[in-house]
């Protein structure tokens, strides 16, 4: 499967683009595992993703993606339990420094279990978002997010913290 | 609220997912500024409710197309989000920029992530700049002008120009000069 070559993955993910947003998921996901999406269990993800470098991005289990979200992999996502991830988030994880012409060097972004990402927001190269936190909508996340925080704004700063974060009954409806 | 209420009273699941799915892609290989009249069809095809005649461009993405309802003569710019599961009212004359966002889901915070859903209202003759956001159980009065990029979590008072994350007032309230 990791076999496949860089241009059939990213074939692989734009013939995506041609299915609606919400429904054939047991089309979608397979074709995503087909393109080098590393899925840990069944997860729920909407139409008109882009994601550069699939085989760097590993979904967990349950996991929920709203549509039009961009995962730029190269330095490799990694998203845990039951995160959900709401429209138009972007993840980046390349970085570009002075005197260099292309991307020169990545960092990979961690997201861990049951983090709630908002509506159009950002994370940035080498975030870690904590087990259950939250980011607000719209915001731009450039440094880690603690365990059970809620953060928000651009830049993303604490609004604030979570006392008591249980995820052993997380989402256990959602499939 | 009012025009909330009205829509839950002719609202009905009739159009199945998968159809409306269909009608909503079918958006995406029409151009970008023409075809007017074929992406009003499609939309209402796949449920959204329409008072009048509207000027649609390119892409939308539509949660659930039986909530939306949209004035006659709003105009609505390419690439907007419309989450619809609380329902969204656009009241007429109402302008959108391209990639609006309008939520209607939120996760309730604690122990499980129920959704909540809160419906968002647009009064008549607003202007909401590009790539502003609209959460959950916002209305926006008539006249207001809310600022490109901005997110709004808050009701804003008619004629009110706010903008920023998260958007504040940043002019006179009621400046009726401009609004007309």
């Amino acid at each position: 499967m990791n076999q496949l070559g860089a241009l059939t993955r990213r074939a692989l993910v734009g013939l995506l683009r041609f299915l609606p947003s919400e429904q054939p998921q047991k089309i979608r996901v397979p074709l995503l595992r087909l393109a080098g999406v590393t899925f840990d269990g069944w997860a729920t993800i909407f139409g008109f993703q882009t994601i550069d470098s699939p085989h760097m991005l590993r979904v967990g289990k349950r996991c929920f993606i709203n549509a039009e979200c961009w995962f730029q992999g190269n330095g490799g996502i990694e998203l845990g339990t039951e995160v959900l991830v709401a429209p138009r988030v972007t993840i980046l994880t390349s970085i570009y420094r002075e005197g260099c012409h292309s991307l020169c060097a990545s960092q990979p972004v961690v997201i861990e279990d049951g983090a709630w990402i908002g509506a159009g927001s950002t994370i940035f190269p080498g975030v870690r978002i904590g087990r259950g936190a939250i980011v607000a909508a719209g915001s731009l996340v450039q440094q880690d997010v603690p365990n059970g925080a809620c953060f928000g704004g651009v830049p993303a700063g604490i609004l604030h913290q979570r006392s008591v974060i249980s995820l052993s009954s997380v989402n256990k409806s959602m499939v | 609220m009012i025009g909330f209420a009205s829509l839950l009273e002719n609202k009905s699941e009739k159009v199945p997912l998968w159809f409306s799915s269909i009608c909503l892609g079918a958006l995406r290989y029409l151009p970008l500024a023409h075809a007017r009249r074929l992406r009003v069809f499609l939309l209402r095809l796949a449920g959204v409710k329409f008072d009048g005649p509207v000027e649609i461009r390119g892409t939308q993405l539509i949660g659930i197309p039986d909530r939306l309802r949209i004035g006659a003569g709003a105009f609505i710019n390419a690439e907007c989000v419309f989450e619809g599961d609380g329902g969204i009212v656009i009241g007429a004359g109402s302008l959108l920029g391209p990639r609006v966002m309008i939520l209607t889901s939120n996760h309730r915070v604690g122990t499980d992530w129920v959704d909540e859903c809160k419906p968002v209202t647009i009064g008549e003759d607003v202007w909401i700049g590009a790539g502003a956001m609209i959460v959950p159980g916002v209305t926006i009065g008539s006249y207001a002008v809310i600022g490109a990029g901005s997110v709004v979590t808050k009701d804003v008072p008619v004629g009110a120009r706010v903008a920023g994350v998260p958007a504040i007032a940043i002019y006179g309230k009621q400046d009726a000069l401009l609004t007309d």
